[in-house]
This record gives C-alpha cells, structure tokens and sequence, in this order.
C-alpha cells in the first residue's frame, strides 16, 4: 500500500494547483514568520549557540528545499508571476539564512536578517492574497 | 516506594507514546491550525488507551499473555501473521523515525555532525537495552521524560484563552472551508492514531509480565494505566497550547522538531531550551526501545519463542537478536536521510490502519470468562471497550482517505 502511494505521488505531474501554489505560499510564509521569532529569541540570548547554528541550518534545508520545490513546479500563465515571485523570496529567506547560520551571535546581522525575513513574510502574504 | 516506582512503567508507556516524535510536532500543528478546536481528541485517546491499557494489562496477568499471545490465540493464524508483519513494520519505521529525532535533539545540543550522531545515538539505545534492566530503563526515560513539564509551564505562561481551551473539550464542525474541514478531520484521526500506538499496549502488557505482576496487583494496573496517561495526556495538551498561543497568531505551521521545542522553552531563558532537549530526547528515546523492544517482544509471543529483557542473552537468543535487527533496520532507513517526521506521519497514520486488528482481540479476551475468570469484563468496560472500537474501525476507514485528500496534514 505505502508503495503504491508512494508511486502515485511520483505519477503526480508538476502542474500544480491555485490551491497547491496557496499551500507553497502559506509554507513559505511559516518559514518566514518562524524566522523574525527565532531572531527575537536570539536577541534576547535565550539559545546555545549549538542549538541556533543547528536550528538555522533546518530552517535554511527547509527554505532551500521550498524554493527548490518551486523551481520544479508549473502553474497555468496566469499564476506564473505568482510562483516566481515566491521562489524568489524563498531563495531570498535561504541565502540570508545561509549568512545567519554561521554568526547567529552577531547582533548585526540579527536586526537586518529580522528586518528580512518580515519582508519576505509580507511579499510572499501579498502574493498569496493576490492568487 | 515499590508502587511509587511502579507507576514508572505507565508513565514511560503514556510519554513514549503520547510524547513521541510525531506527537511533539503533530499535536503543535493541529494547535497551530485549529488553537485548542482537537483537544476533544486529546481527551478522547486518552480515555481510550486508559481503557485498552487496564484491559491488556488485565489479560496479561490473569492469562500471562501479554498482546500478541492473545492476537495469535484470538485471530486465525493468517490474519495474526498480517497483523504481526505490519504491526513491525510500524514499529520499524516508527523506530527509524524516533532515532532519527535522538539525532537531532543530540545536534540541537552539541552541533557534532548529524549523521555521527544517528550512529552513536542508536549505539547507546541499543547499550541501554543490553545493560539495563526493564524496570531501570522504564525509571529512567519514564521519570526524565518528565521533563517536558516545560513545555506545561511554558503553555501556562503564555496565557491561553481559557475560555476557548474550555470550549475545545467539544468537537467543532463549523469550519471555513471545505478544505479546513478535510484538514480539521485529519488531524484529529492522527491525533486519535497517536495516542493509541499499538506498540504503547504491547510494551505495557509485556512489562507487566516482566515486572512479575499478580492479579493481587490488579488495582494497581488501573492506577498506573491511568496516572501515566493522564500525565502524557497533560504534556499534549501543553503542546497544543504552545502551538495556539505561540504559532497560530504568527501564521506558523511548525514542520521542524526544533522548531516545537524552541516554543517550549520560549518564554525562558537558555536553561530551559536545555531541559526541554533533554525532556524530548527522554520520551523520543523511550519511544525508540519501546518500539525495538515491542518488535522483538510480538514476534517471540507470537511464535511462542523465549523472551524477557531480564533474563540472560543465551536464553532468549531470539528475543535479543529481535530488538538488535529492529535496531540496526531503523539505522539503514533513517542513515537513507529520509526526514524522520516524514517516517512520523506514515506510521501515525499507517498505525491507525492496522490498529483495530490489535485492539480487537483485547477486547474479546478481556471479556472471556473462560479466559479471564472472575477477573472479566464488567458489562460496562465491555460496553466502553467495544465503543472504543468502533471509534478506531471508522478512524482506520478514514485514515488514508484523509492522508491523500490532505496531502499529509498540509493547509
């Protein structure tokens, strides 16, 4: 049964959905969102420096793999700018999230990453409002 | 004090199976969607396992058959082996997933490469197994898997509606969309599915054999299927929170296990991220030999082979052999790289499958006055037993159906 599940989702073409691309979005959104708090708490040194590394890096995986998934997807015409606008914006979150692993300590960084990843928040809830 | 320690063996039952990997994260999705609109379901699971795990545990001491002697003596032979084969396969993947997740946690707290750490990480699981004995390891992880209290204090401190929170002990059926609705039933199958793992009733009425319990113990067995339970049932309900006071607002719908226990630490500072790494690498761990253990534990009682954690390796070959290979295929899935909540969600879901085939046979043992002499069924249990199974038969039906049309829980 988990096979034949498993082959169906392979089976599956890459055209996706309004409500597919609302889904991608609305992840992306999470990703941004879940960003701008892990930085207040970096802020405020409530993290081992061990945890936040560890933790951008899964943030950063999951923000690299959401655009990737994106840059594979198809969508009809209309919805086309839509869809390249979130990679963009993924892609965005995942480089500065890259830059972010390496000197989560830097208060710098944290403010302009924080400053960011809102920006990235409000696009990509933009876009999704527009589909 | 014996009794006090007793209550160990629900408690890391109930955290290794209510807290687990899945759980940690499902429950502070569904908190993250719907605020507290699932904690029916919380409240639910939790009756029901109570009930099932003081009837298994019944029918383990009064007939010393712990699940799978009564699945292989209640089904025919085919339908026992089906239930066998996949009830392992569950605990494989499920195992795979929770050594997955002690990776994780152990990366959370050292930043030492990951994949070391699946290595070493199942090394020691398998250490623990082999050095220690079943009342220790069900006293270790079942007492610092209390640990995750943090995340109740934390649920506290964040203010919830209370007022809400009231009204989720009622199931909604006013949702937006048709979607939400779809999603709303999902997420309350897994809710329901996670609370009620078969490897939750085989670990616990294995352990009551080995823990030598008599039916003069029997009042007890309520106790401690109820005390853990509840106390598991309280930690959920604590994720949910976290996930509707912390997540909801902030459109976050948290995908990573860091990510949960980043917001059970939230309203502290640095020491309480770390007791709540720990507190999870506790229950995930437990949940890790609990599901080895229970592998090794269905295949010995239902081919009628020797087994028991605290007798010597040389004379329960199979059994030792058993949880090592349930070990080491949990390694090569999760070495695959396959993400461990992805695992998660398939045996949550999977699990509810093949879950009426496990409970049935309990509630008929337990109601067999040949079997179970003066020690059966009250009509009442029986009654609240086969309610039960029905509840499980139509979340079984519905499980798949919802995995697909919500593609996995996503909104």
């Amino acid at each position: 049964m988990f096979l034949l599940l498993s082959l169906f989702s392979c089976l599956r073409s890459n055209t996706i959905s309004r409500d597919q691309l609302r889904s991608k979005l609305l992840a992306g959104i999470s990703l941004a969102s879940e960003t701008e708090l892990f930085i207040d708490q970096l802020q405020k040194g409530r993290a081992t420096s061990a945890f936040a590394k560890s933790h951008l890096a899964y943030v950063y995986q999951e923000a690299s793999r959401s655009a990737d998934e994106l840059r594979q997807t198809h969508v009809n015409e209309r919805m086309a700018d839509t869809l390249e606008n979130g990679r963009a914006q993924l892609d965005s979150l995942a480089t500065m999230l890259a830059g972010l692993k390496e000197k989560p300590g830097d208060q710098e960084s944290l403010s302009a990453g924080r400053q960011q990843a809102a920006r990235i928040r409000m696009a990509l809830t933009q876009a999704k409002d527009e589909l | 004090m014996k009794k006090l320690l007793g209550i160990t063996l629900g408690i890391m039952t109930a955290l290794g199976g209510f807290v687990d990997l899945g759980q940690i994260v499902f429950t502070t999705q569904a908190g993250a969607l719907f605020g507290y609109k699932l904690l029916w379901a919380i409240v639910l699971g939790t009756i029901a396992i109570i009930v099932y795990m003081e009837m298994c545990g019944r029918v383990a001491v009064v007939a010393q058959a712990p699940v799978f002697s009564v699945v292989r003596t209640r089904l025919s032979y085919k339908i026992g082996l089906v239930t066998l084969i996949a009830s392992n396969l569950l605990n494989v993947i499920t195992c795979a997933a929770e050594i997955g997740g002690v990776a994780i946690i152990l990366h959370l707290l050292t930043g030492w490469p990951e994949k070391v750490l699946l290595i070493g990480g199942c090394i020691g699981v398998a250490a623990i197994i082999h050095l220690s004995r079943f009342q220790w390891i069900e006293r270790v992880f079942g007492l610092s898997g209390l640990l995750m209290i943090v995340f109740a204090v934390a649920a506290v401190y964040l203010h919830p509606d209370w007022n809400a929170l009231a009204h989720g002990l009622l199931p909604s059926f006013s949702q937006p969309d048709p979607g939400h609705s779809l999603l709303y039933a999902y997420f309350a199958v897994g809710i329901f599915s996670a609370m009620l793992m078969e490897y939750e009733v085989h670990f616990y009425s294995t352990g009551a054999i080995e823990e030598g319990w008599k039916p003069k113990d029997l009042g007890e067995n309520f106790m401690v299927a109820s005390l853990g339970s509840i106390l598991g049932s309280g930690l959920t309900v604590g994720l949910m929170v976290v996930g509707a006071t912390l997540f909801l607002p902030r459109h976050i719908f948290p995908q990573l296990l860091s990510t949960t226990i980043m917001a059970g630490a939230f309203p502290f500072a640095t020491k309480a991220l770390i007791i709540a790494l720990f507190g999870a690498m506790a229950c995930i761990g437990g949940a890790a030999i609990e599901t080895a253990l229970s592998g090794a534990y269905n295949v010995c009682q239902f081919y009628n082979f020797e087994w028991g954690k605290n007798r010597p390796t040389k004379d329960v070959p199979i059994f030792t052999i058993g949880w090592i290979a349930m070990l080491a295929l949990a390694l090569m899935i999760a070495l695959t790289g396959v993400r461990p909540l992805q695992l998660v969600n398939i045996s949550i879901i999977f699990g509810m499958v093949v879950m009426p085939l496990t409970y049935y046979p309990i509630v008929r043992a337990a109601a067999d006055k040949k079997l179970m002499g003066k020690h059966v069924n009250t009509t009442f249990d029986s009654v609240v037993g086969i309610v039960f199974f029905a509840l499980i038969t139509v979340a079984a039906l519905a499980a798949i159906p919802l995995m697909i049309m919500t593609n996995s829980g996503q909104p």
